[in-house]
């Protein structure tokens, strides 16, 4: 096959690549089958491990972490992931910019994970230099919203990062020409940033939970989607384990909902 | 350096290789598709990466709803399915090698053994696995209708279930397409030693596919 002995090239004047056929490395059939029994041995070992865990946690009481199983998991999954990207793939033999191509692809999916896992891994510690309070299921972002339990979200103005927010939030506002003094400021600020328009969301999904109201089972959002108390409680629960007494104080909570919702609509014009 | 087909027609059509102009050899060709394959492969694992990241969020926000959706789905078809797939992955690689051995006969059959896994894989998902579940309500989104449900946000296991298994099935698809039209060029004959583009890359993407699944697999199926 090899052309090296050709005197001249024309596609390779210049004798670049005269004589220059890398070897294709042939990896052997046995080489292959022996990856092939050790990937089905791991898998084996991985449905093994789920079943060990499961006996251990149901049969003899014991609590397994939930990182214990993730853990044990995907790590047979990255040594089985490593094992055809090596020999199936022929990454070990190949030139390392293939190799290189996909580590730095890994690198990117780690980043790709990593900020999000931090984002919500610490949402609680950020909301406390953030706000006074945390509120589960958040307010959506905006402040001077009716809560679930009827109380109304305010700005806490005693945090350093809010304080540090508010006297930037001022100068710009002095720069810019758009207030002349500090009682001009709060006037802005009443219209402009503590503004509802009238909303009441809080019963929808917001970025820190989901509260799905979709779907056809009858009864199974009750519990998460307070609109569902107000309306349409009366269709069939037969199959709600949730029915009972603690049913009739929702609904008693969904009125007063309701009714706040009503005012919360018709705000009293805000002194300017 | 074989840009200037001087070989006769009786030689088989892999020693009569059709090298692109741009090129200086079949050797800096078969490399260059190798490299744009793994850079395209590299975009696969992104693409998968959103889904595994959507289903890292949720797990870690609804651990129960992951727990009771992962329970209803069966180990042993999972397993299956892993199994298959780890096999095709392996005849592939093995009609790699014989297509650098030059076994056409081999290099055919396992081409086609592959093929035919990952139509068993597609069976067994399809006929064990969504086609019980949907009709018994555990679909995604809105359309879940599956009265046992025992937390609210089950919905969204599924649509982390299905969203990933489906886009998989695709990728089946698409690599059970790409081997059968590799099969029939192997038919004429046009893979040999040394010039095998073709299995080579479809065969990456192959054991992309089987890479993925090696993933999912504890993912959905193994939680407890």
């Amino acid at each position: 096959m090899s052309h090296a002995q050709a005197a001249f090239d024309p596609a390779d004047p210049h004798g670049f690549h005269a004589g220059e056929e890398h070897g294709h490395h042939i990896v052997s059939a046995r080489m292959l089958t022996t990856i092939l029994l050790v990937l089905l041995a791991l898998t084996g070992l991985t449905v093994a491990a789920a079943q060990v865990e499961t006996y251990i946690q149901h049969e003899m009481g014991i609590h397994i972490p939930v990182w214990i199983n993730v853990v044990v998991a995907m790590s047979i999954a990255v040594v089985k992931g490593a094992l055809v990207c090596l020999f199936f793939m022929q990454l070990r033999y190949d030139t390392p910019i293939n190799g290189a191509i996909f580590l730095f692809c890994l690198l990117t999916l780690f980043l790709f994970f990593l900020f999000p896992l931090i984002d919500i891994s610490s949402r609680g510690e950020v909301d406390s230099a953030k706000r006074g309070e945390i509120v589960a299921g958040g307010i959506g972002g905006k402040h001077g919203k009716v809560l679930p339990d009827g109380t109304k979200t305010t700005l806490p103005d005693n945090t350093p990062l809010y304080l540090f927010v508010k006297q930037a939030y001022y100068e710009n506002l002095l720069k810019e020409g758009k207030i002349h003094n500090e009682a001009e400021f709060q006037a802005y600020v009443e219209e402009h940033y503590l503004h509802g328009h009238g909303h009441a969301e809080s019963n929808l999904s917001t970025a820190n939970a989901s509260r799905p109201r979709f779907g056809i089972t009858p009864g199974l959002f009750d519990a998460t989607d307070p609109a569902a108390h107000g309306a349409g409680h009366s269709a069939a629960h037969g199959a709600d384990d949730h029915s009972g007494p603690a049913d009739g104080h929702a609904d008693e909570h969904a009125e007063d909902h309701a009714d706040e919702h009503a005012e919360s609509e018709h705000p009293a014009p805000a002194p300017h | 350096m074989a840009t200037i087909n001087t070989r006769p027609e009786s030689q088989p059509l892999w020693q009569r290789p059709k090298v692109a102009h741009h090129f200086r050899s079949h050797d800096e060709e078969f490399d260059a598709s190798k490299l744009g394959m793994w850079l395209f492969l590299a975009t696969e694992v992104l693409l998968f990466g959103g889904i595994f990241l959507a289903y890292t969020i949720f797990r870690y926000w609804y651990p129960e709803a992951f727990r009771n959706g992962s329970g209803y789905l069966s180990p042993f078809f999972g397993g299956l399915n892993t199994v298959v797939l780890l096999i095709s992955s392996w005849t592939m690689a093995m009609s790699i090698h014989y297509a650098q051995t030059n076994q056409q006969t081999k290099l055919r059959v396992f081409l086609m053994v592959t093929f035919l896994a990952g139509l068993a894989f597609l069976v067994i998902k399809l006929v064990f696995e969504y086609i019980p579940k949907w009709s018994l309500g555990k679909r995604p989104g809105i359309w879940f209708n599956f009265p046992g449900a025992s937390d609210p946000h089950e919905p969204i296991w599924w649509s982390i279930y299905y969203g990933a298994t489906s886009l998989h099935a695709l990728h089946v698809i698409i690599g059970m397409s790409l081997i059968f039209w590799v099969f029939t060029r192997s038919l004429k004959g046009m893979y040999g030693p040394k010039h095998y583009t073709g299995v080579e890359v479809v065969g990456l993407y192959w054991h992309l596919v089987d890479l993925i699944w090696i993933f999912l697999f504890p993912l959905l199926y193994l939680i407890h």
